[in-house]
């Protein structure tokens, strides 16, 4: 008796470390669903694109943002040196487009590669990949004004959907920071009211608009960030943030 | 008190190895140059700055837990110490917390170190008190805490340099598993079990990971920040008993 008592010893305290995993472990699993749904709120979850690259990309660990900030210190380089050397001609900015789209997969809150790539994907022909592109951004960013501005905007400019637009532009509208940014959101809804039909609230945006236009902040004047959607210069007003 | 006593010599053991001052020296010296990186945008350059920051600490703390950890076990029976520790009335798990502890106060010491010189080069440069910073920092340590754990477990019946390998593959899979299981979790049927029970059974170190809301200035809240340390708590105290296991079934 005495002999097995050692094994028995053994065995009983397998079984109670056993016991304590297992507890340990359920609780782990009950924790990570409140972190996943708190990470998700602050926008720290994958981006829901599927690729090898999104899960490379997470083995970079807290570096993943850092390399993405400096890829896109360089496509913006890139895209500024066609920008400044050719005018407006964006013609030969189609190689930079993959990796407008490597930079939100590293890290979708630098929403400029969004605002720039969708409007590129436009330019070259590819509409359909560019208005998912502007749609994810807004997903990604739902608080930034200009991310609902670009939804709002190309779907006012590129797809003629004003219904769809006056929304979004409304709530760029109430994000937007400052007269200068207002202005430029106020100048879309004006088209987008008018093609609505919508006479009483295009009038009240013109007035808005008048007012942030007469003001000495008025826009247009300090743009050092010159914005490129600009293909319909003439029939419509910069967006410059 | 002998927990104690065994944590005090891992520290004091810390100290004399080299491999601490020069990763905190090199984490440091990359704080310094960092404002020397181009940045594109006024107003964002802060942004990059924590980004690039915290994303240093965060490796410069998971290196250094793994080079204080795997040889904890293994270096003692090399020196033959253990065996006069084990002569004396000392449980196996109390050797094996007070090496866990002493590893996690120097690596939280260092983190600290860390954690003050961001903060500072964040003043100094942009003029910024950014006491988030020290919430990334803190998170890190929890992810340190876990991979010593893994590092310790490891250590009970594995050579250091396998025990290094095992450790760049479990900061691997537990960085890219969520990713990785997504097409599985959204499959049906077996396969779809199979990927629930490997995301929970293996640790996710990407809970640990939100120098990015960090760096956009989001302060985390208390309730997230109690929830992973709890995760980190549940997960290593998961290790530690199948490391005391282990020890326990290990020949001395």
């Amino acid at each position: 008796m005495e002999d097995r008592l050692p094994t028995l010893n053994r065995n009983i305290n397998g079984v109670i470390a056993s016991i304590i995993i297992s507890s340990l472990l359920l609780s782990s699993v009950f924790l990570q669903a409140g972190i996943d749904t708190k990470r998700s709120r602050l926008g720290l979850m994958t981006t829901g694109v599927k690729s090898t690259v999104d899960t490379a990309a997470q083995f970079l660990g807290g570096l993943r943002s850092a390399v993405a900030a400096v890829l896109w210190i360089k496509v913006d380089r890139v895209h500024h040196a066609y920008f400044e050397e050719r005018g407006a001609g964006l013609e030969n900015e189609d190689e930079l487009i993959p990796l407008y789209r490597l930079v939100t997969w590293l890290d979708p809150h630098i929403y400029e590669a969004y605002y720039v790539g969708s409007y590129m994907l436009y330019l070259f022909d590819r509409p359909d990949e560019g208005w998912k592109f502007a749609l994810e951004g807004l997903h990604m960013n739902p608080e930034v004004a200009r991310m609902e501005f670009n939804v709002g905007y190309l779907a006012l400019i590129k797809r003629n959907d004003y219904k769809y637009a006056i929304p979004h532009l409304e709530q760029a509208y109430s994000l937007a920071q400052d007269d200068e940014d207002r202005f430029y959101v106020l100048s879309n809804l004006v088209v987008a009211y008018s093609k609505a039909g919508m006479a009483e609230k295009a009038e009240d945006a013109k007035e808005k608009l008048s007012k942030i236009a007469n003001s000495p902040t008025a826009s247009g004047e300090n743009d050092e960030h010159e914005h490129e959607h600009e293909e319909e210069h003439d029939k419509q007003p910069k967006f410059s943030w | 008190m002998v927990i104690r006593a065994i944590a005090g010599n891992v520290i004091r053991e810390a100290i004399r190895q080299k491999i601490v001052y020069v990763t905190v020296l090199f984490t440091l010296l990359l704080f310094a140059i960092e404002p020397s990186i181009p940045s594109f945008k006024v107003g964002l350059r802060i942004q990059l700055f924590q980004d690039i920051a915290l994303g240093v600490a965060y490796i410069a703390i998971a290196i250094l837990a793994i080079a204080l950890t795997v040889n904890q076990v293994p270096g003692e029976v090399e020196r033959r110490t253990i065996y006069n520790i084990f002569s004396k009335p000392v449980r196996r798990s109390d050797y094996l917390i007070g090496k866990y502890i002493g590893v996690l106060v120097v690596i939280a010491a260092c983190a600290l170190i860390m954690g003050f010189a961001v903060f500072g080069f964040a003043f100094a440069y942009f003029g910024k008190l950014s006491f988030g910073l020290f919430q990334g920092i803190g998170m890190t340590v929890l992810e340190a805490a876990l991979i010593s754990a893994f590092a310790l477990l490891m250590s009970t019946f594995v050579s250091p340099t396998v025990n290094v390998f095992a450790c760049i593959l479990f900061y691997f899979v537990g960085h890219v598993k969520n990713g990785a299981l997504t097409p599985t979790l959204e499959s049906g049927g077996a396969s779809h079990a199979v990927g629930l029970v490997l995301k929970y059974l293996l640790p996710s170190l990407e809970n640990f990971n939100a120098n990015e809301a960090i760096a956009r200035g989001v302060m985390l809240k208390s309730d997230f920040l109690l929830e992973v340390f709890l995760y980190a708590l549940a997960f290593s105290a998961a290790l530690l008993v199948i490391a005391s296991l282990s020890l326990n079934r290990k020949e001395l």
